[in-house]
């Protein structure tokens, strides 16, 4: 049977909806249609199909754009014939996204101008707010399948300052090197006809573009190794600034005594390669923030209770005391207390639990729950800012290790500068003693211009540049090119379970016992729907397809179970001994048992699992095979025989954050450690450990702050990237290997006064170029042993 | 050979002026966004008749 899908979104149809002979899943999608074909925006089918996404409208998610104060925040300008506002909107995905956005104000009047940005998701929109308010963009947006997030952005605009510096670094030195180029043809070439006048024009002409390479393009490097210097330490920086210097010295002396024409082209050129390595390297990924803000996890305003009746108040003007009624799906923004009779919440995100817990009146709750069914009203205890999970989060901002740039290339500039140093120096006293004072600046300068160490400087970055650019593509998004040699290094791996190992807000339910008929299945899904345990919704979500009859009486007992009398037939759901069964169940002990007896007939029961991800336990042996895993739990113990099997006896359970960090700390005695994690209880430790994975369904809902965020999708990957790393690093020592050779080559020329311009002007540039192609190439054949077999 | 007076001057200001060019670029962000002017130029020529405005 051949499946339609959706015209409009591409789900698969099951109730038909038809408009215009398009066949539709559901009559949002089919109301979305017409409205744009309506306002003559049909191309948005053409140029994809099923460009769409079902639209889901919640009554009152954008309630508190209509508090000036929030609205003030969001807008970049402001007058009162037009406000702008730039919008993130995670949906977008295709070029039919942009075509109707960018057309928006064909849908609405007051829309002034709409500017998509693809890379960032993001649409800056102009509108008259006389006419149209950020509300009604918002729902319109929500309507067509755009819902708008209002979390915080982090992208500051400094680094856009600084961004925009490099490329223009960059622009400088392409400039100076290509005309440097150009002015030094005539001496490539040799050519006899070009007089002695116009070669010195030339020379000085060149003096004069390098000097913007120098103290422009190149300050930099000038900049970092006399802060490392200053900190007594050797970086790479340090050996380049040295064969620069070397580079610029000799040249300007050939060219003021009128000896030759100096090296500026092989300057110039190494500063513009250098950059352009620096520039892919530091390629950030602008939808991704890797330091993450408490506030951006919670709603922005609330509903507050006063004398009078509802006001929605931002979460920022929250007083303690205050009263607050939270909705079904929605997060309570501070420690308080439940005041409504019962409530239903889940706190995977706080403390790791996969099932939903309930509060009773009178019990406290933690910022960061989410409620689950009934909404309740809540007592405030602590204001947002000192609420536990703010507490919790300020110390994972204060606990963090500094990221030491200790680098692979760093240790070995260190050692290469020493040796390099001390050669040329040998070289020189060698020439000094045998009363040949001008071989032995000759051999002093050849040495450290020949050994400047720029195929080495650019190995590294385009190595790891490429490789964070290829793991990008697999769904792990890392902070910075470093973490690539730390990964490599990894000795232990912690996992989280809840979100991590296991699908974050999925539990597998199966039924085992005799059949149950769909009258049956029904009566069991209407016991379960007024009921507001944690189980009962869960199997009610499950069963939520079966129509529902109302019961005659019903009755919950707590700790055993809820019975439930319809027309003519008593449902008792619940425990074992409640239901009077005698099964016994296999494997109790990794889920939850629910046993249903009808009319006094135990029928059968139903298993509740968290369900692990997919490949999960081939991914475990591949871990286990050359490193240490464990499992780190903030949920009830777990004895699932094939965790066991894999973690053995390293598997801790009931862990609070403080407890998971120690834990870290301790693993990180003897070796560099992994943690993998998902929610805030796991954000400490995410920080103390050496790398920190933050595994994420949806890389634009919430994670805590982290050095690699990880698509959840690809986390079964996660052997593959380690090893791949280890691989990179490898590459790196090839090349390294590589242009140690060229070195030994050039030293060898350069000790014995053979190093003629000629001989420089190809030896730099080749070694320079294979080592780099042996970078890049590396780094993508790796990827394609790993990931594409 | 004196020409060449000139036609240095001359390269030397056509680089310039793609130097000025490239620094117009960033400054009125060209950089920031690679992809959706690329799609956004094909837009022009609507794909269906457009209603009358």
């Amino acid at each position: 049977m051949t499946t339609i899908s959706c015209f409009h979104c591409g789900e698969e149809v099951k109730e038909k909806f038809t408009g215009d002979n398009h066949l539709f899943c559901c009559a949002a999608c089919v109301n979305v249609y017409y409205l744009l074909s309506k306002s003559g925006l049909s191309s948005y089918y053409s140029l994809a199909s099923s460009p769409g996404f079902t639209p889901l409208v919640k009554n009152d998610a954008f309630a508190f754009l209509d508090l000036p104060d929030a609205v003030d925040k969001l807008l970049d300008f402001k007058s009162t014939e037009a406000e702008k506002v730039r919008l993130l909107l995670p949906q977008i995905h295709c070029s039919s996204c942009i075509y109707l956005l960018e057309n928006l104000h064909k849908l609405k009047e007051g829309i002034l101008t709409v500017h998509v940005n693809f890379s960032l998701k993001e649409a800056a929109i102009t509108y008259d707010p006389r006419r149209v308010s950020i509300k009604e963009i918002a729902l319109l947006l929500t309507k067509i399948g755009y819902e708008p997030s209002f979390k915080k952005k982090s992208g500051t605009p400094e680094n856009n300052t600084s961004y925009k510096k490099q490329l223009w670094k960059i622009g400088v030195a392409g400039f100076c090197f290509g005309n440097i180029m150009l002015l030094s043809f005539p001496e490539y070439l040799a050519l006899e006809e070009v007089s002695d006048d116009f070669k010195s024009l030339f020379r000085y002409l060149n003096i004069l573009l390098i000097l913007p390479i120098l103290f422009y393009s190149g300050s930099e490097f000038f900049k970092n190794s006399i802060s490392a210097l200053k900190v007594k330490k050797i970086s790479i920086d340090v050996p380049l600034v040295l064969g620069i210097i070397a580079l610029f010295g000799r040249s300007m002396y050939e060219v003021i005594s009128g000896t030759g024409s100096g090296y500026f082209d092989t300057l110039a050129g190494l500063v513009f390669l250098l950059l352009t390595g620096r520039y892919f390297q530091n390629k950030v990924f602008n939808q991704f923030s890797f330091e993450r803000e408490l506030y951006s996890y919670f709603p922005l305003s609330v509903l507050k209770k006063t004398t009078i009746g509802e006001e929605r108040v931002l979460i920022e003007n929250l007083k303690e005391e205050d009263f607050i009624k939270i909705k079904n799906e929605e997060i309570i923004p501070c420690d308080a207390e439940v005041v409504s009779e019962s409530i239903t919440a889940d706190l995977s995100f706080i403390t790791g639990e996969a099932m939903a817990r309930r509060f009773n009146k009178g019990d406290k709750i933690y910022a960061g729950s989410k409620i689950i069914g009934k909404s309740g009203e809540f007592k405030v205890l602590k204001k947002t800012d000192k609420s536990y999970l703010a507490c919790l989060w300020d110390e994972v901002k204060s606990s963090g290790k500094k990221d030491v740039l200790e680098s692979l290339t760093g240790k070995f500039s260190g050692y290469f500068t020493a040796l390099v140093l001390l050669i040329a120096l040998s070289a020189f006293s060698y020439y000094w003693m045998n009363n040949n004072i001008h071989g032995a600046f000759n051999a002093l300068t050849a040495v450290l211009l020949i050994t400047c160490p720029c195929a080495s400087a650019l190995s590294a970055p385009m190595a790891l540049g490429n490789a964070i650019r290829l793991l990008s593509r697999r769904g792990f998004y890392l902070k910075n090119a470093f973490v690539i040699e730390k990964v490599a290094g990894i000795k232990n791996i912690v996992l989280d379970k809840t979100g991590t190992i296991t699908v974050a807000e999925k539990v597998e339910v199966t039924y085992c016992g005799s059949t149950l008929s769909d009258e049956e299945e029904s009566l069991v899904f209407s016991t379960v729907n007024s009921s507001n345990h944690p189980l009962s919704r869960i199997l009610s979500d499950k069963l939520k397809h079966t129509p529902s009859l109302e019961p005659e009486a019903y009755e919950e007992i707590k700790g055993k179970g809820i019975e439930a009398k319809f027309q003519n037939n008593v449902v008792c759901i619940g425990s074992a001994l409640f239901t009077k069964s005698n099964v016994t169940v296999e494997n109790p002990k990794h889920g939850s048992v629910v046993h249903v007896a009808i009319n006094g007939k135990h029928k059968g029961y139903y298993f509740l699992e968290s369900r692990y991800r997919k490949g999960l336990w081939d991914m475990l042996e591949k871990l286990s095979a050359d490193s240490e895993i464990y499992l780190l739990s903030g949920d009830h113990k777990d004895e699932n025989p094939q965790l066991l099997q894999y973690f053995g006896k390293n598997m801790l359970f009931n862990q609070n954050p403080e407890g998971k960090k120690q834990y870290i700390q301790m693993l990180a005695e003897n070796g560099k450690t992994m943690m993998v994690g998902d929610g805030i209880n796991d954000g400490v430790a995410l920080k103390v450990s050496d790398v920190g994975i933050a595994v994420s369904d949806n890389v634009n809902s919430f994670y805590p702050s982290a050095h690699i965020i990880l698509d959840g999708k690809n986390f079964i990957q996660l052997a593959e990237m380690i090893s791949y790393s280890r691989s990179v690093l490898k590459v790196i020592y090839a090349c390294l290997g590589l242009s140690f050779l060229y070195n030994i080559v050039g030293m060898y020329f350069a000790c014995t006064l053979q190093v003629t311009p000629l001989f420089a002007a190809v030896l730099m540039p080749i070694s320079s170029i294979t080592v780099v192609s042996l970078a890049v190439g590396g780094t993508y054949f790796a990827y394609r042993r790993k990931f594409i077999n | 050979m004196s020409v060449l007076f000139l036609l240095i001057i001359i390269s030397l200001t056509v680089a310039a002026f793609f130097v000025g060019c490239y620094y117009w670029a960033i400054k009125t962000d060209q950089f920031e966004d690679d992809y959706t002017p690329s799609v956004r130029i094909l837009f022009d020529d609507e794909l269906t008749k457009k209603p009358k405005e």
